[in-house]
């Protein structure tokens, strides 16, 4: 029977696998953190992104949704592309105009979420101006 | 003969110190993730349950979207959001009360309670405000660096 026990040598490598392995573990919980940051900021855009939908739906025209939104359309139209910042997130919104035969006019709106210049969230919707909303 | 004992003192007593040392950092890192964990999982609990809120009350509007059937009223447990139903004869609270977000059907005219409430979820706070054709809707959750807050707007089509 060896009764020497374990030597330096052995103790350091035993040392050095298993920090090897509590690296690779730690390595998993600050990803588990970043995700979850992550997803939280992409849960935040999604409710920023819809308020502003919201607004812009429920408001009577297409301009006084801008307007409260302190948006200020440009004097031939409200297509275009606008920018704000809500909760944090720079929202972009982008307003064309839909060609079509309508008593009023019909905007395709497209709504994004940005954070340090990186789009988290969008959603494309639409707003008839001249006979009622659709969101 | 002396010299080799020496030797083997000295590296027992090198793998002893480098054990221990082996030993605190395992604590620390242990102490660490645990802490991490704790924080990933107070900080997912948070944004959960303040989504679930806000999600459930954004149901709620859209599906009862009827002309003034949805508004906000001051109750004894603050204010509260009111949607009636089945044509004005009952009506279905959605309020805030020690820690909880409650859904309560009552009588036309009746006043909410806890006790005949159904928990939905559990928050730090809620606050439900309108301004015309716009409802508020703030849920916190969570507490110190965890806590969540969902503040979003829902428009009333009628």
């Amino acid at each position: 029977m060896n009764k020497k026990g374990f030597t330096l040598i052995e103790v350091l490598f035993s040392i050095a696998a298993l920090g090897i392995i509590c690296a690779v573990l730690l390595k998993l919980f600050l990803l588990a953190g970043s995700t979850n940051e992550r997803a939280a900021d992409i849960q935040d855009a999604q409710v920023a992104v819809a308020s502003t939908a919201e607004i812009l739906a429920g408001a009577n025209s297409l301009e006084d949704g801008l307007a409260s939104l302190s948006l200020i359309p440009p004097a031939n139209g409200p297509a275009g592309q606008y920018r704000l910042l809500r909760d944090g997130f720079t929202v972009v919104v982008t307003v064309s105009e839909e060609p079509g035969d309508y008593p009023g006019t019909l905007y395709s709106l497209s709504i994004d979420a940005e954070q340090d210049g990186k789009k988290l969230v969008g959603i494309e919707t639409a707003k008839y101006d001249g006979g009622g909303t659709d969101g | 003969m002396y010299t080799r004992s020496k030797a083997l003192a000295v590296e027992s007593i090198s793998v002893m110190l480098v054990l221990v040392l082996f030993a605190f950092v395992t604590v620390m890192l242990i102490n660490s993730g645990s802490s991490a964990y704790s924080h990933i999982l107070g900080s997912k609990n948070a944004v959960e349950s303040a989504r679930v809120a806000y999600s459930f009350i954004s149901m709620k509007v859209k599906q009862s979207d009827a002309a003034g059937r949805i508004d906000v009223v001051d109750t004894a447990f603050g204010d509260a959001l009111k949607i009636d139903v089945e044509d004005g004869l009952y009506s279905t609270y959605i309020f805030y009360s020690e820690g909880a977000l409650y859904e309560c059907l009552t009588i036309a005219g009746g006043e909410p309670s806890v006790e005949a409430g159904n928990l939905i979820t559990k928050l730090n706070g809620f606050e439900v405000g309108r301004s015309g054709r716009l409802l508020t809707i703030r849920c916190t959750c969570g507490s110190g660096d965890t806590t969540e807050v969902m503040e979003g707007v829902v428009s009333l089509r009628t």
